[in-house]
């Protein structure tokens, strides 16, 4: 059975730290269902929501403790272990095409944690003024309740003219 | 009561109590909402403004030259004449003008938008008279896919299976040929007369104005504008031209216009001549879904975001033009139907809905028709070609290659064009949809992700109907006709 907790690492910032805190994280079966990382003048802090095996979470918490000696670890409860029921939304995203909207998308997904479970889009001509619009069709899971219209102004704050639907 | 039981004469103002025209031209949008299939009447259930004119005027000058070179190019395959050419078109503008853009556009779906000319299949009307083609069996065949495509809802199905790769390679192909094309005739035209360099002043000031309007974002202006300098150079330089085509009506019965010597002088399409075109009709109708997706959403990012009772309704649109291009066709019309783009990009930009402009739009094809003498402006050389460079084949060539982002997407895109240029783009678009699907060109990680139906199934199917129709008439070079 899984249990779910929340570890606040905080120390000394070096390169690909995460990765490693992650690598260990991952060679005992665990993986983070979120983060937020917060680095300040050669320091940081990260907190991570962490599910495992039960009978592997105390030798993940021993092993991240023995490797990283220099870092300090704070363990909490979850605010509920079992993970709410989801509930998927699906939203259209439209706008004139231009370099680096893909790239923008990505950065509201990652930034605003959304669970993408499909994304398509596609680019179409629009005929006898050679420019081209763009339509991205996007798939998320979202915890039961979530307010559908701010996961839709998330993808409306993007530079240009954007229209986004609900579908 | 609330706002939605209002009628839309209820709910509107005048534009006197706006800051700004054009926020009664938004307000305007957002109350009006149109059922399909029942009678909406002008100032009951939609109003007509002096913006109107706009799409209204730009679409019958495009809706002329259009038509104008599609028929032009039959007519030379088959050997026709200049004057069957001029009764044609007044013939298709009558049908497209009073029958269809008038009865639906206007009054029973104005959410369908007006079925125009598919204009990038202009360069390949040779290869279908070539492959033995006929235009009624061309247009049915264009109808029937189309109704199929409609009814499945499957446009935006067979969008997905087309990746950006082979879609903007297609676009570059036809734009380019097109292009060439066009620059080609208007060369041939002036040096028939001894007057070379008509045509590189004519085309040298097109490339100039074309420039500008892109650069200030005004493409849409580029046929009435581009066309009309390119008239008033052409005169000035001492080009001859004179009107003569007199005011009058059309022949109306089909048999006429497929008669053995009568007409298009073809008789009726028989089996091998529907063999020929369906691989052409599968092309034409693959082309559909993306251009009517394209205004559809160029259309929704002109108007304000709650104006939802006035959009494009792709499937509707479909239905629409696929009844016309079976209608037209069977009646004896040259046209090849898609949404009209010359319409649709600057009602969209005037911020006004469909139904108002097609009204005007209809009238004015109707008087143009009758008239005769505005179509031999249209339809005259220098006119007729700077208007299918600017309005068709440089805007397909711009689109195409803006398409193109990635690497992997310009393979796609360069096999497309090679395998379009050693067959044509049927056999093209055709063979790399399938490569592309398949992952072995193109976007491997889109290739993953498509269902074996997506990715060998459906392009399989296509590809083999294509080379198969191909083949039997003798399409593929250097192999004999089978049949």
């Amino acid at each position: 059975m899984k249990n779910v907790y929340i570890t606040t690492v905080l120390g000394p910032d070096r390169p690909d730290i995460m990765k490693s805190l992650a690598i260990v994280t991952r060679g005992r079966g665990g993986e983070w269902l979120t983060s937020k990382v917060m680095k300040l003048d050669g320091q940081f802090t990260a907190m991570m929501k962490v599910t495992i095996e039960q009978e592997v979470e105390g030798k993940l918490k021993a092993e991240l403790e023995e490797k990283f000696k220099d870092l300090t670890f704070i363990y909490a409860e979850a605010a509920s272990d079992k993970e709410k029921p989801l509930e998927t939304i699906n939203l259209v995203v439209e706008c004139k095409d231009r370099s680096g909207l893909t790239k923008d998308i990505n950065s509201i997904i990652s930034g605003n944690e959304l669970q993408v479970d499909r994304m398509d889009f596609d680019r179409y001509e629009v005929s006898g003024i050679g420019v081209a619009v763009f339509s991205a069709k996007l798939s998320i899971s979202v915890p039961e309740g979530t307010d559908k219209e701010t996961i839709a102004e998330y993808f409306e704050e993007m530079p240009d003219d954007v229209r986004v639907k609900l579908v | 009561m609330s706002d939605e039981s209002l009628s839309y004469q209820q709910k509107r103002k005048k534009a006197s109590e706006f800051d700004s025209r054009e926020q009664y031209l938004n307000h305007e949008l957002t109350i009006m909402s149109f059922k399909k299939w029942r009678i909406h009447l002008p100032f009951k259930d939609y109003g007509i403004e002096i913006e109107d004119w706009v799409p209204a005027i730009a679409a019958t000058i495009g809706k002329v030259v259009m038509v104008t070179a599609m028929v032009a190019v039959f007519a030379a395959q088959f050997g026709l004449s200049q004057e069957f050419v001029a009764e044609n078109v007044r013939y298709e503008l009558l049908i497209a003008g009073g029958l269809f853009v008038i009865v639906f556009s206007a009054f029973l779906n104005p959410n369908a938008n007006l079925p125009g000319t598919h204009g990038p299949m202009i360069p390949l009307i040779p290869l279908i008279a070539a492959a033995g083609g006929h235009p009624l069996a061309l247009g049915i065949m264009v109808g029937v896919f189309g109704l199929m495509l409609a009814y499945t809802k499957g446009g935006s199905k067979l969008v997905t299976l087309t990746g950006v790769g082979v879609r903007g390679g297609l676009l570059i192909y036809l734009g380019s040929v097109g292009l060439i094309s066009q620059i080609a005739k208007t060369q041939k035209w002036a040096a028939a007369a001894n007057q070379g360099y008509i045509s590189f002043a004519v085309i040298g000031i097109t490339v100039f104005i074309y420039a500008y309007l892109a650069k200030v974002n005004k493409r849409w202006l580029s046929i009435p504008l581009c066309s009309t300098v390119a008239g008033i150079v052409a005169i000035t330089l001492g080009a001859d031209f004179a009107f003569t085509t007199d005011p009058g009506l059309p022949h109306f019965s089909p048999t006429y216009w497929w008669g053995e010597s009568t007409g298009w002088q073809l008789g009726w399409p028989n089996l091998t001549h529907f063999i020929a075109v369906i691989p052409f009709a599968i092309l034409a109708v693959a082309m559909w879904s993306p251009d009517y997706l394209g205004h559809r959403v160029f259309q929704e990012l002109n108007y304000p975001k709650n104006a939802k009772g006035v959009l494009m309704n792709v499937d509707d649109t479909m239905v629409v033009a696929s009844i016309r291009q079976g209608v037209g066709s069977f009646l004896g019309g040259g046209n090849l139907s898609s949404s009209w783009g010359t319409y649709m990009i600057p009602a969209a930009i005037a911020k006004r809905p469909i139904p108002g402009g097609a009204l005007l739009t209809g009238i004015l094809c109707i008087l143009a028709g009758v008239i005769g003498y505005p179509m031999d402006l249209a339809m005259w050389e220098p006119v007729l070609r700077v208007a299918l460079i600017v309005g068709v084949f440089l805007p397909l060539l711009e689109a195409g290659m803006q398409m193109i982002h990635k690497q992997k997407d310009s393979m796609s895109a360069a096999i497309c064009i090679f395998s379009s240029a050693f067959v044509n783009p049927v056999f093209g678009w055709a063979l790399t949809m399938l490569l592309d699907n398949l992952g072995f060109i193109g976007n491997a990680e889109r290739a993953k992700e498509l269902s074996l139906r997506d990715k060998l199934v459906i392009p399989g199917i296509a590809f083999i109907i294509c080379v198969v129709a191909l083949a039997l008439v003798g399409q593929l070079p250097g192999i004999p006709a089978i049949l």
